[in-house]
């Protein structure tokens, strides 16, 4: 009895163990080693007409944004009759890991960020497309100056630039003009933004929050690793290969931070965030900016569309401005992070070329561009595509010019990007709750621990 | 005599031989009906935690051949402040969690045993909880515990507590948020104990009541010790899913605005939750296998305390 007791206790955690080894069978003879099979070696089947099937895992959405996929699939089998693409919504990235090392990849990834391409380029898992757009003269001065910014791993380029985001200051006017503040004259620097910010801050009698003028930690703005450049932050130093946590800017956009949670009359940082996560989900009615209890935000294009389709009441008041930035680098004014949805070949995939084919199609069509950029509320990454959304809401206008801007800043792909985000993110968090907390000390510890 | 105990032995030899081959056909024909299960197990549990135990000496980052480092990944979890962290959350919430949920559920089997009408309503209320899905549990709760608008507060508002806490926002509130709802959910091991309950037979409560014994006392001398094998079950088995608590703290970290795994403040970095998050988010497959092994042997330890524990009673 006893012994069967331990048993079944031993074969539970078991369970766990299993867990972390499951997505390593057949390691990575396959997935890796073919990382170099380089562009026109396997040109047989494009050029001999030879039906070929792709599979293509994208993130774009399992509903509407299906059906725009298969729309643009469909062209694009029109064209190309030797030619069948398969593709599947996927967004599990464990899925897609044990996939490429498993040796059996999709042929397309199309990704809704770049936050994971360094980490996978770095290990080997994507095709470097430099040889296919060598070969097939793809003009990148047709792109938005930064577009290949974003997809770049240590010189090459890990993917094709689709759909671009960024993130500007979204504004409640009507909330301003309550608060005696003119809604013509946005904050132009962070000291400006947190006076408004506590002239738009609400607490009822019993000290709760009623109305907040600002957070930094919202969704859309992509937390210090987006409005780090308004502080004039460097990440990571691409002459010697070292990420730069203690980086001067990534402090002061902390000091800022905790500053904010402080300074906010009458309120705790724990009461603020409390406020915050009452809110409903991000992009419904119910969050705190579409809800109207919050009143300036960072955020991307597409939180314009759906306050317009959520909050159509509120959607006259709202107003868009550039980022602020710190008072000693007010150069930056007009800088946003950029971002992309990079359309990626993983290594190892059964057919490049085919692939190759496809995204470099995909992501040089106006139309298609077009399509989904629209579809996605977001921006093109081709200068000449003159979006419909542009033309109806002049709002967009600015989004779309500080993406085409020599100012965008993409964040780099770093190997151990996501370990370096979510330890920024970390110590951020603890900085805006505690104001007695070292994040300095804290950074060193982490460059220290990062570089090693 | 002598000669009749010789054709004795003789004669039992034959038996034990008989039996002895019969006994080899049987475990064969048991060891084929039950071969799906062994070879399940053998690749699915045990090939992976072999391969785990090696990985764990290896910097393997699934997408490349691992290289071995010897015990440098237990020497770095050693040292990580980060990994101290969820071993103090998931012993505190462990700590906390088994007997809290275990008194819980078997006060709640005592109370469910009374003979009045309408227990079977009261049983199934109770019950019903714990066939909710973890993930649909895990989001209902977030709202819930929700610092403004979540239905906790207000009642918490309407009697008269002003400024109620801000339960998965809050560092200090977290763990006792999550530990609310798995309360919510204790059902599943109130049944064990009401089935234990029900079969305490009825004449030694009669004759301990005979010798005068109160209820209080009969629960405590008469009660306990009858069920005591299945609290021990209980104990066990709470406390082993409790050190692997992943799914609802997966879920409800990601449900909040904060987007951070280990929610505010890694207040709620179970350990699993840590180990998710080194091995498929930073892609440090090595480091969380080291993890998983040593999650095993205090899982183990654990288990090996509760039973010397449960021994003492014998």
């Amino acid at each position: 009895m006893e012994y069967r007791k331990m048993l079944s206790a031993l074969l539970v955690p078991a369970m766990v163990l299993s867990l972390v080894a499951c997505g390593s069978t057949g390691t990575s003879s396959t997935g890796a080693s073919k990382t170099d099979s380089t562009a026109g070696t396997d040109e047989t089947a494009a050029s001999s007409g030879e039906k070929v099937t792709l599979t293509m895992w994208q993130q774009w959405g399992n509903g509407h944004e299906a059906e725009v996929m298969q729309e643009t699939i469909d062209k694009f089998e029109k064209e190309n009759p030797n030619i069948t693409i398969d593709a599947t919504c996927v967004t599990d990235s464990s899925k897609i890991l044990t996939a490429i090392s498993g040796g059996n990849p999709p042929d397309i990834l199309s990704l809704w960020d770049t936050s994971v391409l360094g980490e996978w380029a770095s290990q080997g898992a994507l095709t470097d497309l430099t040889p296919y757009i060598e070969k097939d003269a793809i003009d990148k001065d047709a792109f938005v100056p930064k577009a290949f910014d974003t997809v770049t791993y240590d010189g090459g380029i890990y993917g094709m630039p689709f759909i671009l985001f960024n993130a500007s200051l979204i504004y409640n006017a009507d909330m301003f003009t309550e608060a005696g503040l003119d809604p013509e004259s946005p904050p132009k620097t962070f000291d400006e933004l947190l006076e408004y910010a506590k002239k738009l801050t609400k607490v009822d009698a019993n000290g709760n929050i009623t109305q907040l003028g600002f957070v930094p930690t919202w969704p859309g703005s992509n937390m210090t690793k987006g409005i780090g450049y308004n502080f004039g932050a460097n990440f990571y130093d691409e002459s010697t290969k070292k990420i730069t946590a203690n980086d001067a800017g990534i402090i002061n956009a902390f000091a800022f931070e905790q500053r904010f949670f402080n300074e906010i009359d009458g309120v705790t940082p724990q009461d603020i965030n409390n406020f915050v996560a009452s809110g409903g989900a991000y992009l419904t009615a119910d969050d705190l900016f579409e809800s109207g209890k919050l009143a300036m935000v960072i955020d991307g294009p597409w939180s314009l569309q759906y306050v317009k389709e959520n909050a159509p009441d509120m959607d006259n008041s709202i107003k868009v401005a550039y980022i602020p930035t710190s008072s000693d680098c007010t150069d930056l004014y007009g800088t946003s992070y950029l971002d992309c949805n990079p359309q990626i070949i993983p290594a190892g995939a059964a057919h490049p070329e085919e692939a190759w084919k496809f995204i470099s199609w995909e992501t040089t069509n106006e139309e298609v561009t077009k399509t989904f950029a629209e579809m996605a509320k977001n921006l093109s990454q081709l200068k000449s595509v003159e979006l419909d959304s542009i033309k109806e809401d002049s709002r967009m206008q600015l989004f779309a010019d500080m993406a085409a801007s020599d100012k965008a800043r993409s964040f780099p792909a770093i190997a151990n990007g996501s370990e370096y985000v979510t330890n920024l993110n970390d110590i951020e968090g603890k900085a805006m709750l505690d104001k007695t907390y070292d994040y300095k000390a804290a950074l060193d510890d982490l460059n220290t621990k990062l570089n090693k | 005599m002598n000669r009749q105990r010789i054709m004795r032995t003789e004669a039992n030899k034959n038996i034990i031989k008989e039996n002895r081959k019969k006994d080899m056909k049987n475990l064969r024909l048991g060891l084929l009906f039950i071969s799906p299960i062994i070879i399940g197990f053998c690749c699915f549990d045990l090939y992976p935690i072999i391969m785990s135990l090696y990985y764990s000496f290896t910097d393997f980052s699934i997408l490349r051949a691992p290289e071995w480092i010897g015990i440098d990944n237990y020497v770095e979890m050693f040292m990580d402040p980060l990994y101290w962290k969820s071993v103090l959350n998931t012993l505190y919430f462990t700590l906390i969690g088994v007997p809290l949920l275990t008194i819980t559920a078997l006060l709640l089997a005592v109370l469910l045993n009374l003979r009045t009408p309408l227990i079977k309503a009261f049983r199934a209320l109770i019950y019903i909880p714990s066939v909710v899905p973890t993930v649909a549990c895990a989001l209902l709760w977030s709202w819930i515990l929700n610092p403004n608008y979540g239905l906790l507060n207000s009642v918490l508002r309407s009697l008269g507590v002003s400024n109620p806490p801000g339960w998965l926002a809050d560092p200090t509130w977290a763990k006792p948020g999550i530990l609310l709802m798995l309360l919510w959910g204790t059902g599943g091991q109130m049944v064990i104990f009401l089935a234990a309950l029900q079969g305490v037979p009825d004449s030694l409560m009669e004759s301990a009541r005979l010798d005068g014994a109160n209820a209080f006392q009969i629960f405590i001398y008469v009660t306990i010790p009858m069920i005591r094998n299945v609290i021990f079950y209980c104990v066990i088995t709470q406390a082993v899913a409790l050190l692997q608590f992943f799914a609802q703290a997966y879920v409800m970290s990601s449900a909040s605005t904060s987007g951070s795994l280990g929610g505010s403040n890694n207040c709620t970095l179970f350990y699993g939750l840590y180990l998710y998050q080194e091995g498929f988010g930073f892609l440090k497959m090595g480091y969380a296998s080291a993890m998983a092994w040593i999650l095993l042997i205090i899982s183990l330890f654990a288990t090996w305390l509760l039973l010397k524990f449960s021994d003492m009673f014998d």
